[in-house]
């Protein structure tokens, strides 16, 4: 902070008609300049200063300046109660994160945009900033300009209203010419708070949205990490992570290498489709039954399911390739089981689980076991018509006004045993995947085929950790959609077809609507694990999506025209999925919308995101046009402000 | 900046120049303005007709301020800012139903739904504010005779604007009380009054209200100002305080779904229907149903919704703490309020100092 007060060398002044010296009390007042850590530095220490002011106005004591500040500090603390009550409805911690996110995004936009879009541009122009606070003798700290009608102008550097004056084009040859310039400042200080008050109810909006947009955007990477390493800790699997720079190794890097160069030997002299076969069995040979989806109420769980198939070794064909071998495929040692039983012991937690779901509901876990692999089995999609039977069966058991209560209250609980729990494996399927990463990045020497099957890996982990989540949180979303409805609407024959059609998406796991809002995320390239779990669409689906997305990019005009050109999409879409695009075909045959559609509403959905986004961009961008040009006229003669000078040399007047 | 002018005013006339134009606005259409600042009685009328008046000159103001009027002041300015004050909120709404196309038609409903919660939690908010400014104004007008809202009418000198040196006083709405520093006590002595009780009336009225026996003092006024001055920092301060949990309140209220989903849900549309279906006498006979409807569409929802916010989710320790933390802090904010106004400017155990005791 730079003292900058003209006052501070008057140490002693004269009396009126009086010999005595009198030290008249030192005005300390000053104008503030601070960097941008000085400024947080301030802004805290003026919420501390302004919860004192609250304290001492209670009591009755303190001024009009004191009292007001307290505003500033309860609508604060206001805003950060409603972010935390938002946040509470809100299901991911994403979601939780963004309720702070758009809290602090609207105040941010609140005070960025006086100082970003007029204060900024107005200095360039004039030299001085509108915003300029300074403190006055009793610390009081205000904006300069705040009181137009009382402007210490005492606090100035007399050099620095002279170069202003410069910059104002205030005639040099004129008396009084830091009166003219000071009285331009003011103008152009008036002109600005106006401004920013014309605006701020447009701007802050507008801003905080759009900023919200790209907080949510690039933020749910950063946090995701912060989340999995204090998860990690919570859960006390540190230890896991540090065990697992020597288990992971013997649990992928070596079965992997040994895989890829076992496979590139043997395929070498084959066609690259056979190539793949190939690959793909001894893939599937190592982790099959682990990876793929699993639907068995007690299986859904990654690293049980990992360590067990693995080590268990019930593949023939595996077991040569359980050992361990360096880099260069030089075998080491075989590994053995009890190596992994660290790995197990965090399986067998999550495998509890259902069983604990089971308890909360208070069935035994046999029934809950039957209740959950019936609608698991529907969920595969094997058989439709049993998602019927199985509505009818968890509305029987659950339905009845009388449970209501009860399950109302089992399904919170379930939500409680149910989030750390996620975390947990969120957590785990992060360390997986930055084992895998490593591993990428140490066999991508080898070929494009090693590439293939550590992608191919990495999905599959997404898979499974998507499929165990799905198998844990089934029972808790059909409950929660028959807890829902009374039991009249349950009885009510018209009611009870859209209720049961309901139940029965829920029950496969997605709802049409998650399709139409997600794939639209899916094609921008934004699949998170809740996506792609509403889906039913996994990670396999990335690059087919990231074409989709390019494909829909080339084809603006078919955005525009989306109903009129939904086959030639669809033919397109087709064209790219392949037999995964069967697959999708499916889904949505169950839930009885044709592919088509979902493409073209997909389509349109992307095209009217980017809609909005070029309508509030461009309204923001109009608006700060609108305010650079009203910033460019400020300043400017008019009926209040007459340029009136009275030059000293008249000769010199231009 | 008087010298500016002056400056100005003299070259003028040495130059030549034509003399300054004020816009029609200045010359033609001047109305004689009181040149004295005039307390109103505390009526409704007086206090409606002075907040619409301040609003009937906002524009003005803004026009003043975008040129830069040397008389724009800090009253001015603080009438404006209420422009982004009631413009923020529903811009968030409008921004939400804005992106409502993004989906498809369920979630469209959705967005619906998010914008209902904000819009709802907006007006709640306002609603909130003020009512929580109203449960602080009126006991203290009730128990100490103080209006907080009793307005004057301010005659505000502006710089000259001839180089006579005629400056027209503009007008502005102000209250008594609104500044704890510059109280205007001046305009609560009744000016033409002969007698020292007359003069003093409203201060004596003020005294009374705050239990202060006003037959052992005939200086009232001195007595009363300062407790006034820290009643005024008190009110203000729980007002505000009450305001920051009107907020969550505000917000938190309106976006419970029990509120999204009933709140005046098909209540218009369901009305008109029907009135338009009735005949008169029966249309009648519902009107009294109106009451009913309220209670269902409007009251009731309100109701749950406090339960649910008091309730908060069970899965969320923070909700449950917040939702509780807003109503507590809102209703304790008011409540707290007046009994720490109240207890404080309470005068009945204060010795008043009788004017010959301290005198002497």
């Amino acid at each position: 902070m730079k003292i900058t007060s003209s006052y501070s060398e008057n140490k002693n002044i004269k009396a009126f008609g009086s010999n005595q010296t009198v030290a008249p009390e030192t005005p300390r007042g000053y104008l503030v300049h601070e960097n941008f850590v000085q400024g947080v530095k301030s802004t805290v220490g003026g919420y501390v200063k302004n919860a004192k002011y609250a304290v001492d106005a209670v009591n009755g004591k303190g001024n009009d300046y004191s009292v007001g500040k307290i505003n500033d500090l309860t609508l604060r603390v206001g805003g950060v109660g409603i972010a935390a009550i938002l946040s509470a409805s809100a299901k991911t911690p994403i979601a939780k994160f963004m309720e702070f996110a758009g809290f602090a995004s609207f105040f941010g936009a609140m005070s960025l945009w006086p100082k970003f879009f007029i204060a900024a541009p107005l200095k360039a122009k004039t030299g001085f900033d509108v915003n300029q606070e300074y403190v006055d003798s009793y610390g009081r700290r205000k904006r300069f300009f705040e009181d137009s009608q009382y402007l210490p102008w005492d606090l100035w550097d007399k050099k620095e209203i002279g170069k202003i004056g410069d910059k104002l084009g205030i005639p040099k040859n004129i008396e009084n010419r830091d009166d003219h310039t000071k009285a331009k400042m003011k103008q152009i200080a008036t002109q600005s708070t106006t401004l920013w008050m014309m605006t701020a109810g447009f701007a802050t909006p507008l801003m905080a949205s759009l900023m919200g947009n790209y907080i949510s955007k690039y933020s749910e990477e950063v946090l995701k990490d912060a989340r999995v390493k204090a998860n990690l800790k919570k859960a006390g699997l540190e230890d896991f992570t540090k065990a697992s720079d020597s288990v992971m190794k013997k649990i992928f890097i070596n079965p992997l290498s040994s895989v890829v160069s076992l496979f590139t030997k043997e395929v070498d002299a084959k066609s690259p489709a056979e190539e793949l076969k190939a690959l793909d069995k001894a893939y599937d040979a190592v982790f099959g039954k682990a990876c793929d989806p699993v639907f068995e109420y007690n299986q859904g769980y990654l690293l049980y399911n990992m360590s067990d198939d693995m080590m268990k070794t019930q593949y023939d064909d595996v077991k040569g390739l359980i050992v361990e071998k360096d880099l260069n495929g030089n075998v080491v040692k075989k590994i053995k089981t009890k190596n992994i039983d660290g790995v197990s012991i965090i399986g067998n937690k999550w495998k509890e689980i259902p069983n604990k779901l089971a308890d909360i509901l208070g069935v035994t876990p046999k029934k809950y076991k039957q209740l959950m692999k019936n609608s698991l089995t529907v969920k595969n999609g094997t058989n439709p018509d049993e998602a019927e039977l199985l509505a009818d069966m968890l509305i029987k058991e659950f339905g009845g006004s009388e449970n209501k209560d009860k399950v109302q209250k089992a399904l919170q609980k379930m939500e409680k045993v149910l989030m750390p729990s996620v975390d947990e494996l969120e957590s785990a399927q992060h360390v997986f995947e930055k084992k895998i990463n490593e591993v990428k990045g140490k066999v991508d020497a080898n070929s494009d085929l090693s590439k293939y099957i550590v992608t191919r890996h990495s999905e599959r982990l997404a898979d499974k950790v998507i499929n165990t989540k799905s198998s844990w949180y089934a029972p808790v979303r059909i409950l929660d959609i028959i807890v829902k409805h009374s039991a009249d609407d349950i009885n009510d024959v018209e009611k009870a077809k859209s209720f049961k059609a309901e139940l029965r998406q829920f029950i496969y796991g997605v709802t049409p609507h998650q399709i139409h809002n997600n794939f639209d995320d899916v094609i921008k390239g934004n699949y998170s694990d809740d996506y792609r779990y509403t889906l039913g669409i996994n990670k396999s689906f990335a690059p087919l999506c990231e074409k989709t997305k390019e494909m829909l990019g080339k084809e603006s005009k078919l955005v525009k025209n989306v109903d009129g050109n939904t086959n030639f999409l669809w033919n397109k879409f087709y064209e790219i999925a392949g037999e995964k695009g069967k697959h999708f075909e499916s889904i949505c045959d169950w839930l009885g919308k044709t592919p088509q559609a979902f493409i073209s509403d997909a389509t349109k959905q992307t095209g009217i995101y980017h809609g909005w986004l070029k309508v509030a961009g461009l309204s923001f961008a109009a608006l700060t046009g609108i305010t650079l040009v009203a910033i460019s006229q400020f300043g400017k003669s008019n009926k209040y402000n007459q340029e009136v000078y009275k030059y000293t040399n008249e000769s010199t007047r231009s | 900046m008087v010298s500016v002018v002056k400056t100005s005013f003299e070259n003028l006339s040495k130059v030549n120049v034509k003399p300054l134009s004020f816009g029609s606005d200045n010359n033609s259409d001047v109305k004689p303005v009181p040149t004295e600042d005039m307390m109103l009685e505390p009526t409704f009328t007086n206090k409606v007709s002075s907040d619409l008046k301040t609003i009937k000159r906002l524009p003005g103001y803004v026009k003043r301020g975008m040129q830069g009027d040397p008389d724009a002041n800090f009253y001015e300015f603080m009438q404006i800012t209420k422009i982004p004050y009631y413009i923020g909120g529903p811009g968030l709404v409008a921004m939400i139903l804005a992106g409502k196309n993004m989906f498809d038609i369920r979630a469209n409903k959705a967005a619906e739904f998010n914008g209902k919660g904000m819009a709802l939690g907006c007006a709640l908010y306002y609603v909130a504010t003020s009512l929580a400014q109203k449960c602080i104004d009126i006991p203290v007008k009730a128990f100490r005779g103080v209006d907080l809202n009793t307005p004057y009418v301010d005659s505000v000198a502006t710089s000259a604007k001839t180089p006579d040196g005629i400056s027209p006083n503009k007008i502005e709405q102000h209250k008594v009380f609104e500044s704890a520093d510059f109280a205007r006590w001046d305009l609560l002595y009744n000016k033409d009054a002969k007698t020292p009780e007359d003069i003093n009336a409203r201060y004596n009225k003020i005294a009374h209200s705050m239990n202060a026996s006003t037959d052992k003092t005939n200086d009232a006024d001195n007595e009363v100002k300062p407790v006034i001055v820290s009643l005024i920092k008190q009110s203000r301060a729980w007002k505000y305080i009450a305001s920051g949990f009107a907020v969550m309140i505000g917000v938190g209220l309106g976006n419970q779904k029990v509120m999204k989903d009933e709140f005046c849900t098909g209540m218009f549309s369901n009305f008109r229907q029907k009135m338009a279906n009735l005949p008169k006498s029966i249309r009648n006979a519902s009107i009294k149903n109106i009451a009913g409807t309220v209670n269902m569409k409007v009251l009731k929802p309100v109701g749950k919704s406090i339960v649910a916010l008091w309730k908060g989710n069970e899965a969320s320790m923070m909700s449950k703490v917040a939702g509780k933390m807003a109503i507590i802090g809102f209703l304790g904010s008011i409540i707290g309020g007046n009994i720490s106004i109240l207890k404080s400017t309470d005068l009945s155990k204060n010795k008043l100092v009788e004017k010959e005791e301290a005198d002497a």
